[in-house]
């Protein structure tokens, strides 16, 4: 008896100095003092103890009781106070979190999501086009002709008969024309495909951000107006733009805009090939034919549309030389990003 | 197009700088890239659009740059005289049998002609635009070429058989060598000249090298002509050949041009061959294209660019630039489109010479007026990948963008349906015959270059769209995909493990119930991508919202990757209908909950599911939350047996529960659970 009592405390000591957690103390509560725990346990080894002894075991074990139950109380108190440890002196500050990490948008999300907002802010509404689409949504009604060196800009994936996969996201304007009347103001993200050989510039595959404004008393004087907002608004507020005259079927007057070199500021450099300029985005107002497709009277109204790369530009603002990094997916190169 | 400022300046008397040039024709649409000094030339590299054939050629620029600086008219190059009496040629024939295809034929006859070098200044003036030498009379007519913008041909006219020019559609089985060496099978779709034999060139795009003149040429026939713009595309395609000829013809030359530019030929050839030019030329089947007429209000320019410009000036610009104007009152014009803008059709395209030349500088930026949608600013789509997305990034998932076009050896080595996919007619390369009808395979590949990569813990997502056709019917899906492999933990304290199954369905969990989708159970599911034990289907109101599993072992060998691989896909269209629209609150419980813990032994085989429906029926309403907290298998329960311990808690919305309710609840759950799954109480 006497033996089994030292082991009990002996044993409770050792576990007592474990014990750095709730879980770990209701463990060596049940332990010691559960209904089947040591204590109860040799409470009932003492009907077996000579009478003459048995008060002085009683005792003996009650004492023994106590000491576990303060003992255990006084750790849970700490523990309460928020002290995993009895020992505050182990825990090291300076040790890694135990954070978990969190993942990165990939960059092109980054750049089409930076891009929509600038023009939610001024008003425009984000709408959405499929991937596979006709010859008419595709040419005939943004005024392609069949045949034409016009369409050698727009070299296209074809599927079956006249199914194709878009090569720009301008189809996207008919399609918006012909359910919603003016004034419309949307722009449009999404993905194109063309045959192109691929290079560090040219993927078959691609990302374009189309916008289309179409409002009574609508000039290029609201071209230029949205568009240099925007090109401040993503390049820096000293961005200065340029538009020249250009030539796209489904826009009249036509033309492209250039911001100054975003890595020269317009000194001219290696990156804008030294003349200060880097051209971003092709715009215009929107033809007359194209307007007749979504049944809108250019008479009474007229806009202006705008089409960009977004691999082009992502390239520019985060300095990515070749094109195919983002569609390699190497985590290290997605990480630095958002 | 190349352009040489000396050449240039042979028709318009201008001393302007290079560099002011430069920015002149930029800003009024033709764009100079490349600048090289040449001596004492200046050569441009301009981008000519598609829709300006008059530019490609120096009389057209020079025209440009007349009305760039204030109107000066440029002066036209010597030609021998265009209108002569018509007599009749005995040396030589021209029959055009296509009459739509060559709607302008100019023939003429160069007698005793002296075949050497160039002189100097041809010489200098082609070098200077990397134009290639050959001998004097084929370098006048590509100098007339880049002249005048009208492509042209001569031939040894003592090789043409009969004497006799035809213009006719090839027949299948004809050839022709053409002057670069090269054997040509030809067909009805190419239009061809041939003489009474055969074929001598294939029209507006080579010549044949029979006919071709060589230094023993003595006479030359000289063809100057208009062939149409697609019959000449589509053959240049068909042959694979393209030339700065067929690079005109396809963007329409001007066919009164024709003759001009005959007329400037053969007076090159007299001045340089030392020959006789005394033959009258041919003109044959000449179909005159209508006047283009066109009304602009001066009012009407200031309403598309937002600049006001004078009706005088505006005249005065379109002068310039060739049109012939005429005022219908003060501000109401009618202007005649010369034959070489054949893009002038409309008001508008008037509109764009006005403001071009004007300067789109001097238009004042201006903002359009502000309009407040009622509709929201992006679609219910849009915005559900936007909250996909972030829920995604912040469980540690990275974004990737992968091609949808894929080669149908990665397609077959992930097992993806081999009857809805897709194929590209034209692809550039294996990598792109086929659209993807699963992300498998793009993920796979992500997965793999990165554990190449020596990247130890791939967790990944995409938002984007497989493709997969039914019959003829093409549809696209947008779905969000996610992959994990490698390990899940890792850090100094918790030990590292590797992701589990349960990894991948807490985040598809988390990504339904962002969408208030709570009535979901997952069903297993058999699927030819999955290990069998690992593979299930999501179901909400018995639609399969979410496929899920471990990638089988093979299509993994296939893809060289040695690590497990859980993919999960959910279509998002499927997800937004479930979206909740908004909240609506329930009172928060009053009366305190009871917790009650039991653990059962069951056979294997018994899903932690069939416990949980168990307590849920018998439970009913006072059953509010259970946690499955522990699962054991081992020796303290029998070998074919699993022990799951689950706590429920017990709560009224009526009132406090007393112990007697609980435990009658809890007993009648027991009593449930031990029956009807043959479990015991562990």
């Amino acid at each position: 008896m006497e033996d089994k009592l030292v082991q009990i405390q002996n044993e409770f000591d050792q576990d007592i100095a474990q014990i750095n957690t709730r879980d770990t103390l209701e463990a060596c509560k049940i332990k010691f003092l559960g209904r089947k725990g040591q204590l109860s346990q040799i409470f009932k080894d003492l009907s077996s103890v000579p009478g003459d002894k048995k008060p002085i075991f009683g005792q003996k074990i009650n004492e023994l009781k106590v000491r576990i139950q303060s003992e255990l109380d006084k750790i849970e108190k700490q523990l309460g106070q928020g002290m995993d440890k009895p020992n505050t002196e182990d825990t090291d500050i300076t040790l890694p979190s135990l954070k978990k990490e969190i993942g990165s948008a990939h960059p092109l999300t980054l750049v089409i999501d930076q891009i929509c907002n600038l023009f939610i802010e001024m008003g425009f509404l984000i709408v959405e086009g499929p991937e596979i689409e006709t010859e008419y949504y595709n040419f005939e009604a943004l005024n392609i002709p069949l045949e034409h060196p016009s369409r050698e800009a727009f070299d296209t994936f074809y599927l079956h008969k006249n199914y194709l996969l878009r090569s720009h996201t301008s189809p996207v304007q008919i399609r918006y024309i012909e359910k919603n009347k003016p004034p419309v103001q949307i722009i449009v993200p999404g993905k194109v495909y063309r045959p192109d050989a691929t290079d560090a510039s040219h993927s078959f595959m691609f990302n374009q951000i189309e916008g289309l404004l179409i409002d009574k008393g609508i000039t290029l004087a609201h071209l230029k107006g949205v568009l240099s907002v925007f090109a401040k608004k993503l390049f820096g507020p000293n961005t200065k733009t340029r538009f020249r005259p250009h030539f796209f079927p489904f826009t009249e007057p036509s033309a492209e805009m250039d911001v100054s070199c975003t890595a020269c500021r317009g000194k001219g450099c290696r990156v804008c090939g030294q003349n200060g300029w880097l051209e971003i985005l092709g715009a215009g107002m929107v033809h007359p034919a194209v307007l007749k497709a979504g049944k809108i009277d250019s008479k009474q109204y007229s806009g202006f549309a705008f089409g960009m790369g977004v691999e082009r530009i992502a390239m520019l603002k985060y300095g990515v030389d070749d094109i195919r990094l983002f569609f390699e997916n190497d985590l290290r190169f997605i990480k630095q990003f958002g | 197009m190349k352009v040489s400022l000396n050449w240039l300046k042979k028709y318009i008397d201008t001393k302007i700088q290079a560099k002011v040039l430069v920015d002149k024709l930029t800003n009024a649409g033709l764009e100079v890239g490349a600048i090289e000094q040449k001596g004492n030339d200046t050569v441009f590299e301009i981008e000519i659009t598609s829709n300006r054939p008059d530019w490609l050629s120096m009389l057209g620029i020079a025209r440009e740059v007349a009305a760039l600086s204030n109107a000066r008219k440029i002066k036209l190059p010597k030609t021998l005289p265009l209108k002569i009496k018509q007599a009749k040629n005995k040396s030589f024939s021209i029959e055009i049998k296509d009459k739509k295809g060559c709607p302008r034929y100019v023939g003429r006859l160069i007698k005793d002609v002296k075949i050497a070098p160039s002189p100097g200044w041809v010489k200098t003036s082609l070098e200077a635009i990397g134009s290639r030498l050959i001998n004097n009379a084929a370098d006048i007519t590509n100098y007339c070429l880049y002249e005048t913008g009208q492509p042209m041909h001569a031939f040894d006219f003592d090789k043409i058989d009969g004497g006799k020019i035809i213009v006719r559609r090839a027949k299948k089985g004809e050839k022709i060598t053409t002057i670069d060496g090269v054997k040509r099978d030809l067909d009805e779709s190419i239009l061809i000249i041939a003489d009474s034999k055969k074929p001598v060139a294939i029209a507006g795009i080579m010549g044949g090298i029979d006919t071709e003149v060589s230094s023993k040429t003595k006479n030359i026939l000289l063809e100057s002509a208009y062939f149409d713009p697609i019959i000449i595309r589509r053959a240049s395609r068909k042959l694979g050949l393209s030339t700065e000829s067929n690079y005109r013809f396809e963007r329409k030359v001007d066919t009164d041009n024709v003759l001009f530019s005959s007329c400037r030929g053969a007076y090159l050839l007299k001045k340089i061959c030392s020959c006789n030019t005394d033959d009258p030329y041919l003109d044959v089947n000449y179909i005159k294209i209508a006047q283009t007429k066109v009304q602009l209000k001066a009012e009407n320019v200031e309403r598309l660019i937002g600049l006001k410009v004078s009706a005088q000036r505006i005249k005065g610009i379109l002068q310039s630039l060739g049109f012939t104007v005429k005022n219908n009152n003060k501000n109401s014009l009618t202007v005649i489109v010369p034959s070489f803008r054949s893009d002038i059709k409309l008001e508008e395209d008037l509109i764009e010479e006005i403001a071009r030349i004007e300067g789109y500088n001097k238009i004042k930026e201006a903002m359009p007026p502000i309009k407040a949608h009622l509709e929201p600013a992006c679609t219910t789509i849009y915005q559900a990948k936007a909250k996909i997305r972030q829920l995604l990034l912040g469980q540690g998932l990275n974004e990737v963008m992968t091609y949808s076009l894929l080669s149908q050896n990665s397609l077959d080595a992930a097992k993806t349906d081999a009857q809805n996919r897709i194929n590209i007619q034209n692809p550039l390369s294996a990598e792109q015959e086929m659209l993807r009808n699963s992300f498998i395979p793009s993920l796979l590949k992500v997965i793999n270059t990165n554990l190449n990569r020596r990247i130890k813990e791939v967790k990944i997502f995409e938002i984007g769209n497989v493709y997969t056709k039914n019959n003829n019917n093409f549809n696209e899906e947008e779905q969000v995909v996610i992959a994990l492999t490698g390990t899940s933990l890792n850090n100094w304290k918790d030990h590292s493990r590797k992701v589990t199954f349960y990894d991948l369905k807490g985040i598809v969990e988390n990504i339904i119930e962002s969408f208030g989708v709570l009535n979901y159970r997952l069903k297993e599911d058999i699927n030819a991508c999955f290990t069998t034990s690992e593979s299930a289907v999501m179901i909400s109101d018995a639609k399969e919202i979410a496929v899920l599993g471990k990638i089988n072992k093979q299509i993994l060998k296939n893809f060289d990757i040695t690590e497990d691989v859980y993919y999960a896909q959910l279509p998002i269209a499927l997800l937004t209908k479930s979206m909740k629209k908004d909240y609506k609150y329930s009172p928060v419980p009053k009366y305190p909950s009871v917790i009650r813990d039991i653990a059962l032994v069951v056979k294997k085989n018994i899903s932690a599911q069939a416990a949980l429906d168990i307590i849920k029926e018998v439970g009913g309403k006072l059953s509010v939350k259970t946690e499955l907290f522990d699962v054991y298998t081992g020796n303290q329960v029998p070998k074919d047996c699993k022990s799951l311990a689950f706590s429920i808690e017990y709560q009224s919305r009526e009132a406090t529960l007393t112990e007697e309710q609980v435990n009658n609840v809890h007993d009648a759950v027991q009593d449930a659970l031990l029956s009807r799954l043959k479990a015991s109480l562990r």
